[in-house]
């Protein structure tokens, strides 16, 4: 029987993604194992659920308990936080039990790590990092708008009115760097160029429904991407539909300097949390995913805009887990990958349709 | 919301804005009351994100729908005549002033350079 083994069952993300796992378990025969620190909550979402459900309290700092947890999966799906701390700690553990792992967080970090793994395991089992929203769909989706032609330029615009948890907050705050990404910055065939893009204000957006700000970053992963997909340049910017959470994140960096304490990021994280709160009292919740693309002239044109729009963001990151969770099960190269570029987008294309939490997906 | 496929509605699109007349006598103000049709979705042809670019040259904003006015994103007539000098330049279609203030959106300017064309 495939075992799927949820960490972070209780929080945004895991519990969606739980969910979406027990709804697989019905249709195949696949059961599902909870993990979170909260026995309680796991055990009312675990009544909730349909199908074979156990729950495990699992402490993912205590050895012992976390291998545990993976002993007998086939594959481990991490939802759990925060990422700067895992890193590649549960994909470690999953592959020690022989199980496949997929993390909601880790970035290039993890990855680097897990493939410096001296165990023989990265011969045959496979890890998938980041595979939520951003990084994750972010990176992937656009691969859908590449398979007809040559990209002369790619332009993506991902954001919204969302609830920042303490949590994200933090690694929001953590995330910066060259191993993150680069402001204002653009990729031009494969090179990435700083200074070249100014925020936007007050501009209208397809499938944002308010005017939005868009502050230029080029993410690794839009990097990543501007690399293997082949295309000439690449633009990403993150968007708000007011200028309070880039303001409040400025202000914090500027604050805690380059090497801060946790605890400081911690304090620091709350100013975050709370404009996040204010934008979306001010807006009502909601994401947008939009992608563009302009085809190398003489090209085939194919489809040139990919928008998604949803309200809850972590739930969709659930969505994604749980598919990226499907995949691996189904068989991906063993190995450690990111999402954005180990996964199939035309399944994850498929699941994101058929979702509830997903309100459209426009391709054209 | 179901749409045809490939077309989108953008709520986000404003209304018309309220423009001067400008300096160089062009009456920007005179267009039709009556909103002109505005075909939205994605860039559809070649032409489409030629036009696009064009206008952001001038724009200094992202114009990613084929339903994208040219006025409403703030370009002003100075800006509107670069555009037409820059279709010159690049398409080699000469295009009256006239015709791009008609129909001032990606769409309708990329309709205008087709309607010279045939």
């Amino acid at each position: 029987v495939t075992l799927y083994a949820v960490l972070g069952a209780t929080g945004a993300v895991g519990e969606t993604c739980a969910r979406r796992l027990a709804a697989h378990g019905v249709e195949t025969g696949a059961s599902l194992r909870l993990g979170g620190r909260d026995r309680p909550r796991l055990e009312a979402l675990a009544s909730d659920l349909p199908g074979d459900v156990e729950v495990q309290p699992t402490d993912l700092l205590d050895d012992a308990a976390l291998a545990a947890f993976c002993a007998g999966a086939r594959v481990v799906a991490s939802c759990a936080g925060p990422s700067y701390a895992l890193l590649d700690r549960v994909a470690r553990a999953a592959w020690a039990a022989d199980a496949d792992a997929v993390d909601i967080g880790g970035e290039l970090g993890a990855v680097e790590r897990l493939r410096s793994c001296p165990a023989p395991r990265i011969e045959r089992r496979t890890a998938v990092f980041s595979a939520g929203v951003m990084p994750g769909l972010s990176g992937l989706l656009p691969r859908l708008l590449c398979k007809s032609g040559p990209i002369r330029r790619l332009d993506s615009y991902v954001g919204g009115a969302q609830v920042f948890t303490r949590l994200s907050a933090v690694d929001g705050l953590l995330t910066r760097g060259e191993q993150f990404g680069a402001p204002s910055a653009i990729a031009v065939r494969g090179e990435v160029v700083r200074g070249r893009l100014a925020p936007l204000h007050d501009v209208s957006l397809p499938g944002f429904p308010a005017r939005v700000h868009a502050w230029p970053y080029l993410t690794t992963e839009a990097q990543e991407l501007a690399r293997s997909e082949g295309i000439d340049e690449v633009r990403a910017y993150n968007v708000f539909v007011t200028n309070r959470l880039p303001t409040a994140m400025a202000d914090a960096w500027a604050h805690l300097g380059a090497e801060p304490q946790l605890d400081d990021v911690r304090a620091a994280a709350e100013a975050v949390v709370r404009a996040a709160d204010a934008d979306r009292q001010e807006h009502g919740q909601l994401y947008a995913m939009l992608f563009t693309a302009r085809p190398s002239p003489g090209g085939d044109p194919g489809p040139s805009r990919l928008v998604l729009t949803a309200t809850d963001s972590y739930a969709v990151s659930g969505v994604v887990m749980a598919e990226a969770a499907r995949q691996v099960a189904d068989g991906l190269p063993s190995g450690a990958w990111l999402a954005a570029r180990a996964l199939d987008p035309e399944r994850m294309l498929r699941a994101l349709r058929s979702d509830p939490h997903i309100d459209s997906v426009h391709i054209g | 919301l179901a749409h045809p496929e490939g077309w989108q509605l953008v709520p986000g699109l404003p209304g018309r804005a309220a423009p001067d007349a400008d300096a160089d006598g062009l009456r920007l103000g005179l267009l039709p009351e009556t909103e002109i049709a505005r075909e939205t979705g994605p860039l559809s042809s070649e032409l489409e994100h030629i036009v696009a670019e064009l206008f952001e040259e001038q724009l200094e904003v992202p114009v990613l729908d084929r339903g994208a006015h040219f006025f409403e994103l703030g370009g002003d007539s100075l800006n509107a005549v670069r555009v037409v000098g820059g279709i010159a330049r690049q398409l080699r279609v000469r295009l009256a002033l006239r015709d791009f203030l008609d129909a001032p959106t990606v769409a309708g300017v990329a309709g205008a350079i087709e309607g010279r064309r045939a």
